[in-house]
């Protein structure tokens, strides 16, 4: 990207009074390509409106982004100054977003494209216009680079003689944050076993794109087992090799170490034992119990056919 | 009670000339979910986690796969404007945005962890006549910790729709239908689908550590769940045994009469129809023994995982004392 093709594009200042984070929800970046994918074959670009809260803490304002919605638009490929955004329809989403979660209010807008140009500075304009620090937010759906870039950038209007000609953007520290339901799921998708590639489509790709079942609780439980005992390995063959001098451990590594073995609570033996076979009775009791109550059940519900 | 606003509306807007006689025998092999629709229902039901809400699944069906490619939350309780004219705003914003419009089923999410309740088998069962193929995801926020993602998806099964269907709910009537009080649901399987941009995203939040439940499976304060399970079962249990006295009052009573009018000679046929309209209506007792079937099989499962992190923790310690 040439800087001189990119009058509108400014490095932030280095020294700022209100720092300004943002807190991007991933619900809001599934949105956003789920938009992208149903996009109609003309379009090459989407945008939409987000939703969210402003936090103001201690080190300058967070803006928490947590939901978004799309809004259909026209690019004219041969005009580039030219832009048609529906407004009544990013208006009426709104009211109708704002009955289901009171609290979040539209804190800027988003947009798949990398390019900031005339038409950006337009919508920016025009669908941020209530709020106080308006948001635009690129999600790089076309992958350049080989990543998907999430970027944010705050929109400041120049204004010369006390009128608003253009807005000026400047980047801001974007990171992903979620509650922990959210980051369990994801972490659920992260982790599923891909479906078996259907006969005569060697090609793997494909396997990642049809449904995938998720763990079973018992088989996540495994595999992080599994990972726990991975790391135990790695340390205690780190271990060894400092101990046969064929490695140089550094002291962090090695307040590291002793943290973690100070981790494990310090039992006496019996008092452990105890415990233990404590816990397990419990459980065992449960599962006699559940046993009974089930057997019971089944067995009350013969009895209905037998009574008539 | 549980708001079912979109019992019937929801449903009875989208393919009314659809329903056949003998359609609800199809049986669903799964439901696939996408990411997004997911998320999203994480997201309503945790905002509202002290109350029981519900919403829509939007997405497509097929021969025996039912796809879930979007969501969208009903209006909260305290909202009193027509719910029908939104339901219907919704849809036709959604519908300009290129999202898919037929309404595929519900969610609802389970208060505290209880969800079977009278309500929720008649709004899955408007659904279900409508739309054979509709589901009621129950997701459950209170059970979603530690790294347990506790989403299922239930449809109501075909021999008990036709039960449903006669309105009788007579012992009499289960036993001539051969309906079990384990047979009241089935549980679907459920599948997650994400496109392959979105799995690019997973890809980019896979690096942070801040994305992976890895240790937090380990934590071993279980308890509180095991608690709460065990006191849901065990008033189940007290409502069942005051069911069945009633119940066996009842019975005295019509054996009773039914002896007075023998001895009468008023036998008759149309005497005797009258008396077993006094029959208990055994639809609570039924949904009762489901609850409980229901909480001992998810206790199994968490007595399975209590117990293996109980052993791997023995196993620290052993070797640390040897």
């Amino acid at each position: 990207m040439d800087p001189t093709e990119e009058p509108f594009f400014l490095p932030p200042p280095s020294k700022r009074e209100n720092q300004l984070a943002l807190k991007v929800h991933p619900l809001v970046v599934f949105n956003i390509l789920d938009h992208y994918r149903r996009r109609e074959d003309s379009q090459h670009r989407v945008i939409g409106t987000l939703l969210g809260e402003v936090v103001e803490t201690s080190d300058g304002k967070e803006i928490h982004i947590k939901n978004c919605y799309p809004v259909p638009h026209k690019d004219f490929p041969g005009n580039e100054n030219k832009v048609s955004v529906e407004i009544e329809y990013h208006k009426s989403m709104a009211a109708l977003q704002k009955r289901l979660h009171p609290k979040e209010e539209v804190v800027g807008w988003y947009s798949t494209s990398l390019d900031i140009t005339y038409t950006t500075s337009l919508i920016h304009d025009v669908l941020t216009r209530h709020s106080k620090e308006p948001i635009h937010l690129v999600v790089d759906a076309t992958l350049s680079g080989h990543k998907l870039s999430v970027l944010g950038y705050v929109g400041r209007s120049l204004r010369v003689e006390g009128k608003d000609i253009i807005s000026q953007f400047e980047k801001v520290k974007t990171e992903y944050v979620s509650t922990e339901p959210a980051k369990i799921a994801v972490d659920a998708m992260i982790n599923v076993v891909p479906a078996e590639p259907t006969k005569g489509e060697g090609d793997e790709m494909n396997s990642k794109f049809s449904p995938a079942t998720m763990l079973t609780e018992m088989e996540s439980l495994e595999g992080s087992l599994d990972s726990l005992l991975e790391l135990l390995e790695i340390v205690s063959e780190y271990v060894d090799r400092v101990n046969k001098g064929d490695e140089k451990s550094t002291p962090e590594v090695r307040a590291a170490v002793k943290d973690a073995m100070a981790a494990i609570p310090r039992v006496d033996l019996d008092m452990f034992t105890r415990m233990f076979n404590q816990k397990t009775e419990n459980l065992l009791m449960i599962l006699y119990l559940t046993n009974i109550v089930r057997a019971q059940v089944a067995l009350g519900n013969r009895i209905y056919e037998v009574l008539e | 009670t549980i708001r079912t606003q979109f019992a019937t509306r929801g449903a009875g807007n989208m393919h009314r000339g659809d329903y056949k006689q003998g359609y609800d025998e199809k049986g669903l092999e799964g439901v696939q979910i996408d990411g997004m629709a997911l998320l999203k229902i994480i997201k309503h039901c945790h905002e509202n986690k002290g109350e029981s809400v519900n919403g829509q699944l939007l997405g497509l069906k097929e021969e025996g796969k039912l796809e879930v490619t979007n969501s969208f939350p009903g209006l909260p309780a305290e909202d009193n404007q027509d719910h029908d004219a939104f339901l219907m705003d919704m849809m036709k914003h959604l519908k300009k945005v290129n999202v898919d419009n037929n309404s595929v089923g519900w969610y609802q999410s389970a208060f505290v962890g209880e969800w079977i309740y009278n309500d929720i088998i008649r709004t899955q069962y408007s659904f279900q006549s409508k739309i054979p193929e509709s589901v009621v995801l129950v997701y459950d926020p209170y059970t979603t910790t530690r790294g347990n993602l506790a989403v299922k998806t239930y449809r109501l099964n075909p021999d008990f729709m036709k039960f449903y269907r006669t309105k009788n709910f007579t012992h009499i009537n289960f036993a001539k239908h051969h309906i079990d009080s384990s047979d009241i649901f089935e549980e679907i399987p459920i599948k997650i689908h994400n496109s392959h941009l979105i799995h690019a995203f997973l890809y980019e939040l896979g690096e942070h550590d801040k994305f992976s439940c890895q240790f937090d499976r380990l934590d071993l304060t279980g308890d509180m769940l095991f608690k709460r399970n065990l006191d849901i079962m065990s008033s189940s249990i007290d409502d069942l045994l005051q069911d069945q006295s009633k119940f066996a009052y009842t019975q005295r009573i019509v054996a009773r009469e039914k002896n007075a009018l023998e001895r009468e000679g008023k036998a008759s046929k149309k005497n005797l129809e009258e008396l077993s309209k006094k029959f208990l209506p055994r639809m609570d007792a039924f949904l009762t023994a489901h609850k409980i079937t229901h909480y001992s099989g998810k206790l199994k499962t968490m007595i399975g995982q209590s117990m293996t992190k109980l052993f791997e923790v023995d196993a620290l310690n052993c070797e640390k004392a040897s």
